[in-house]
């Protein structure tokens, strides 16, 4: 059932763009006969695969650094007062920079491929910061304690005492992160020339081909759904089975 | 005789300006159980933090015998919530150097003879009842085979028959290891039930109230003797009947 509403929401969706097209026309909103042969023309002429390939590394490595660098940082934070009410305003800030300047910003300073990572880096990790250091903040003091009592030695205290904790506040924040560092790595593609499905609207919007345009965005839509569906909801029912009241038997 | 596995010397204790354990001296003898009693915030989960290592006296000498290894069980059942019954009392075992699938064994062995087992075992703390927590709690102290048990009312939130066995299980578990145990609860004819020697504690700050050895072992106990002995150690507490010093308990 849940399938079901699913699919006609998608229907709909649909539905719109169509109506859209026929109101406006292809230069605006390019039907979805046209956008599907654009779609199928880029993937004979093998431009998705790489374009693909090249934003993954971008929002990958950019994640990646914003995750370690956030989740140290925020860890530290949450652990040592002076040290949050320090950072604490920083990250404020850099959450309060727009993506597109420091898009901006990372062209003058590095250009190509370390200016989009950057600009992923800085803008996922202030958010994964902040919720390291309300995980450091909560730790059971409790839980350490117990654990202290038996001995436990310190890889058993990172896996089993405090590792679960922080993971449970880091993950919606890493996944949210996720997501947002493949949308802030096409924009930055698209100003900065580095290749991925950015350079490919950039290039569609020079020819001002409407319908590649949207074969693009049909690409990276499908991308996240598919990265969401095949590993985030799955990690996330895997990290949570213990907050489930039938400890996920029935999932 | 031999030396005692716990000894308390002159213990004083306090939580910021709040006095909570003073003059403290008692000797905990291998072999024996023995029950601390007292009014609520007379400090006893304070002498049992001190016992496990979690604490330091303020002032004071506490002795714990060379390789001592003890087991604690706390007021909370302080189980990991996102680990399931079974690896909660494996969790215990983690400073062993045992093979992964040893302690899992220990742990589902030691749990089912708590009267856990089945799905039971695969449940998470939330999905467990009050009593379930417990008893996990319960299995994982006593899978570390400590040489010193100590509980923290661990009984509390089980009905009697069950409480009745555990009671006979963490008796049976002192005799066959020769273990130790120091248990907290706030009722007296589950001292006498369980234990071989009692210690009332006065109001906070905590000072040793009255110390009884009490006759016989507790299995041999009939419930008329019981039942005296609760109403003995009862009217102790409340003052109603002189106190009888002991050469190693008391203040100093």
């Amino acid at each position: 059932m849940k399938r079901l509403y699913g699919a006609l929401g998608i229907l709909l969706l649909l539905g719109l763009w169509e109506l859209g097209h026929r109101a406006y026309g292809a230069l605006v909103l390019p039907g979805l006969d046209d956008t599907a042969r654009a779609l199928l023309r880029l993937a004979r002429e093998g431009e998705i695969g790489p374009a693909l390939a090249a934003t993954a590394l971008h929002a990958g490595a950019g994640w990646l650094a914003g995750a370690v660098i956030g989740t140290l940082a925020g860890t530290a934070s949450g652990l040592r007062d002076g040290l949050r009410r320090m950072l604490h305003p920083v990250a404020i800030i850099l959450l309060g920079v727009p993506a597109i300047a420091w898009v901006v910003l990372a062209l003058l300073w590095f250009g190509g491929d370390r200016a989009v990572i950057f600009t992923v880096a800085i803008a996922t990790g202030p958010i994964v910061f902040a919720a390291a250091v309300q995980g450091a903040r909560s730790l059971d003091g409790g839980l350490a304690r117990m654990a202290r009592a038996f001995q436990a030695p310190p890889s058993a205290m990172v896996f089993d005492v405090y590792g679960p904790h922080m993971l449970g506040h880091l993950f919606p924040a890493l996944a949210t992160g996720f997501a947002m560092s493949w949308k802030v790595a096409v924009m930055a593609e698209l100003l900065s020339g580095a290749g991925g499905i950015g350079d490919g609207i950039a290039g569609a919007r020079a020819r001002v081909d409407t319908a590649e345009t949207m074969a693009w965005v049909v690409v990276i839509v499908t991308a996240l759904i598919l990265l969401d569906h095949m590993l985030l909801r799955h990690l996330r029912r895997k990290l949570e089975r213990w907050r489930d009241d039938d400890g996920g038997a029935q999932k | 005789m031999t030396a005692p596995i716990l000894s308390f010397d002159n213990v004083a204790f306090r939580y910021g300006d709040m006095p909570v354990l003073d003059g403290i001296s008692i000797d905990i003898p291998r072999g024996a159980i023995t029950c601390l009693m007292g009014p609520s915030g007379c400090g006893k989960s304070t002498l049992i933090a001190m016992a496990a290592g979690l604490l330091t006296p303020e002032s004071g000498v506490l002795r714990r015998a060379d390789g001592c290894r003890t087991a604690p069980m706390f007021q909370d059942p302080l189980l990991l919530p996102w680990r399931d019954a079974l690896s909660n009392v494996a969790f215990g075992l983690k400073a062993e150097p045992i093979p992964a699938a040893e302690r899992v064994e220990r742990a589902r062995t030691v749990l089912e003879e708590t009267g856990l087992s089945g799905a039971e075992l695969a449940k998470f703390p939330h999905q467990l009842s009050g009593g379930m927590r417990q008893r996990v709690a319960l299995a994982r102290a006593l899978a570390v085979a400590p040489d010193l048990l100590l509980l923290d009312e661990p009984f509390r939130a089980l009905d009697p028959p069950l409480a009745r066995r555990m009671h006979a299980r963490v008796r049976r578990v002192i005799e066959e290891r020769h273990a130790t145990a120091l248990i907290v609860t706030h009722d007296a004819r589950e001292a006498v039930r369980i234990a071989d020697r009692v210690v009332l504690l006065s109001a906070a700050p905590g000072r040793i109230r009255a110390f009884r050895e009490l006759p016989d072992r507790p299995e041999t106990r009939t419930a008329a003797e019981i039942a005296e002995l609760a109403e003995e150690l009862d009217a102790l507490a409340d003052g109603e009947l002189p106190v009888r010093p002991h050469p190693r308990v008391g203040q100093k």
